[in-house]
């Protein structure tokens, strides 16, 4: 994985990313992450979403609560929320 | 408000010598009453006329609850005399406090701080046997319906259920399961209709036998929505918050059942002569109350220092909590079997002046599971190791000296400011390295040099961790990069309160920090090590003085009764 998303990062690019990622964190998928289904039914359990946050912060370069990923618990909307939150939170320090 | 230690002086007053045979709150009642499944009515009326419920509730509510530490030390008092009646008529209010003061409304918050002002009991509703530690899986439902909620199902072996004015119940929201499938309900025992709810017989235990463990059974009974603690779907994160408070401070006051078991052992073997000399002075027996002192020292120690995390480091408590927990419930269970050996026959009585120690023995038990279990703790640390050995462990700044110095200013408690996970902040392991900076002395320096070996090691180990690796199907090898953790916190905690005692105190000498270095080593290669020899006699001398003086055993030095 790159360590820091480029700063033009798109919502695509960074639903590609989560996708990988998960794919990861749950090693034996037949097929790739669905965006649309819950992290939850891949197994992706509150244990795992402590690191996996911290990962997605290290990327993303933001502040993420493991609580984000509960509260978004698909793909798609935890991109639209990452992107959304990039951008708040880059505003607040520019 | 009155001065901690005022109070804690007040209460040891009120609760007596506990060696006095007449006392209502002695061990010799205690006995009698622990015969009986009950605790001691005398120590029972003497803590309601202290009021002790009003040490849980925090200050801004009108109750006496400012400081973790303190509040600790004083429970000290209490659970060193009778553990049941610490836990069953104090500190079991506690669990369902927290998450009301964490998550709870202004109304809410009033209600529950008023409740126990008046010396009423709160219970916590969580657990189900079915389900264990694993909270998120429990079965009891509250569902939505016609703008109320509906709750059925079933809670066992929860502390005072029956005789509770309000319970906190964990119930399921949402039956697609998740991390916010669950959602906490306040709801005061006034308002059970006896038709649709039953309280099941009590459950009886083999220690804390005078603590009233009970169930409840509810069918289809409604509640208000405004009986939510917090928002729907956050009772798993209020209870993650709120429980750091508790899964520090109650093992922490459970040390004192230990400083009852080593004062027990040491005044059975100053009395009594064996193989034609003083049992006390039999190399065997002088290593054991070594050890055991030692790991007193540590585990208060390590408690006193992550209780004042909680206000000065507020990010970490999502990682010393369930570390405190791990750690001391290990060390202390151990400890009392070491202490049984030397105890001998004496160990297995029910009556006479040491019929206490099988009583504490018993009743220290459920520190390694109550609550919450010593391997659910690991689970909990364990998914937090890669971002701290990435982020905290390589570079920390020195921690707060606050951290190690009793009484000295700490920020306020702010329960509701507790994060679920510590974000790899981790303020407190790197202090071993600042030992270093000074003038350590010479038996000290391989001691913390070697633990900081432990740490850069851990570091290495856990940054090349994977994913897969942390779920709670981890293996042993990994679990064990969870418990080598815990150790280097206790290490750091330990280091940092001997480098900031005063320098009349025991506690600046050298002499207890090889002593609770060397013994978290053995700890952290599962296989205990005995105090070095040459500290064993400055051990042993400061535990008889302290037993002469009548000065606890922990690392307060407290003035007993």
């Amino acid at each position: 994985m790159e360590n820091t998303a480029s700063d033009t990062l798109t919502l695509d690019e960074l639903e590609r990313w989560l996708v990988d990622r998960v794919g990861e964190y749950v090693p034996d998928l037949d097929a790739p992450v669905d965006p649309q289904q819950e992290l939850g039914e891949y197994g992706l359990d509150s244990v795992a979403v402590v690191a996996f946050a911290a990962d997605v912060e290290d990327w993303l370069g933001i502040q993420v609560e493991p609580t984000a990923v509960w509260d978004h618990p698909t793909v798609a909307r935890l991109a639209a929320y990452l992107l959304a939150e990039r951008e708040q939170q880059r505003a607040a320090t520019a | 408000m009155s001065d901690v230690h005022a109070r804690m002086e007040a209460l040891e007053e009120r609760l007596g010598d506990p060696f006095d045979a007449a006392g209502g709150a002695g061990f010799a009642a205690v006995l009698t009453a622990d015969e009986r499944e009950e605790v001691p009515v005398g120590g029972a009326s003497a803590l309601d006329e202290f009021g002790i419920l009003s040490e849980f509730v925090p200050g801004a509510l009108g109750g006496r609850l400012e400081r973790v530490d303190h509040l600790i030390e004083l429970m000290r008092s209490v659970y060193r005399r009778d553990p049941s009646l610490g836990l069953g008529h104090c500190s079991s209010s506690l669990l369902g406090a927290v998450n009301v003061w964490t998550a709870g409304s202004p109304d809410q918050r009033r209600d529950t701080a008023e409740l126990l002002l008046a010396g009423h009991k709160v219970s916590c509703a969580f657990h189900e046997l079915a389900h264990g530690n694993d909270i998120g899986s429990v079965e009891f439902a509250a569902t939505p319906a016609e703008g109320r909620l509906v709750l059925s199902g079933r809670k066992e072996s929860i502390t005072n259920l029956d005789r509770a004015d309000a319970m906190v119940f964990l119930a399921r929201t949402d039956p697609d399961g998740g991390p916010r499938s669950c959602s906490q309900l306040l709801v005061p025992t006034a308002d059970l209709d006896p038709d649709r709810v039953r309280f099941l017989p009590r459950f009886r235990s083999v220690g804390m036998r005078g603590v009233r463990l009970g169930g409840i059974a509810v069918d289809s009974f409604p509640v208000a929505a405004d009986a939510l603690l917090g928002a729907p779907g956050t009772g798993l994160e209020t209870a993650n918050r709120a429980f750091q408070l508790t899964r520090i401070a109650m093992p922490a006051m459970s040390t004192a059942m230990l400083d009852t078991g080593l004062r027990v052992t040491l005044h059975h073997m100053r009395a009594r002569r064996l193989y034609g000399r003083d049992a006390a002075s039999i190399p065997m027996v002088r290593t054991t109350l070594a050890n055991t002192f030692a790991d007193l020292l540590l585990c208060e120690a390590f408690g006193a220092v992550a209780a004042r995390s909680l206000h000065a480091l507020p990010e970490s408590g999502s990682a010393y909590a369930p570390a405190v927990k791990y750690l001391l419930a290990g060390v202390t269970l151990d400890a009392f079997e070491q202490l049984s050996l030397v105890m001998g026959s004496e160990f297995y009585r029910r009556d006479g002046q040491h019929g206490v120690f099988q009583k504490m023995a018993r009743d220290i038990k459920p520190v390694g599971f109550g609550h919450i279990a010593r391997a659910a703790c690991l689970s909990a640390v364990l998914p937090q190791l890669p971002v701290l050995a990435r982020r905290s462990w390589r570079d920390a700044a020195p921690a707060p000296a606050a951290l190690f110095v009793p009484d000295a200013e700490l920020p306020p408690l702010d329960l509701p400011g507790l994060r679920v996970t510590a974000g790899g902040k981790d303020g407190l392991v790197m202090a071993l390295n600042a030992a270093l900076d000074d003038d350590v002395p010479a038996a000290l320096r391989p001691l913390i040099e070697r633990q900081i070996r432990g740490v850069r090691a851990l570091t290495e180990a856990c940054a090349g961790l994977k994913p897969r690796d942390l779920s709670i199907a981890a293996t042993v090898e990994v679990r064990d990069l969870a418990a080598r953790y815990t150790t280097a916190l206790a290490a750091a905690a330990c280091v940092g309160v001997w480098r900031h005692a005063p320098g009349d105190d025991f506690l600046a000498r050298p002499e207890w920090l090889v002593a609770a270095l060397t013994r978290l080593e053995g700890i952290t290669a599962g296989q205990p090590v005995d105090v070095p020899d040459d500290v064993e006699g400055a051990l042993v001398d400061e535990l008889l003085s302290r037993d002469d003086r009548t000065v606890s055993f922990g690392i307060s030095a407290r003035q007993y009764r």
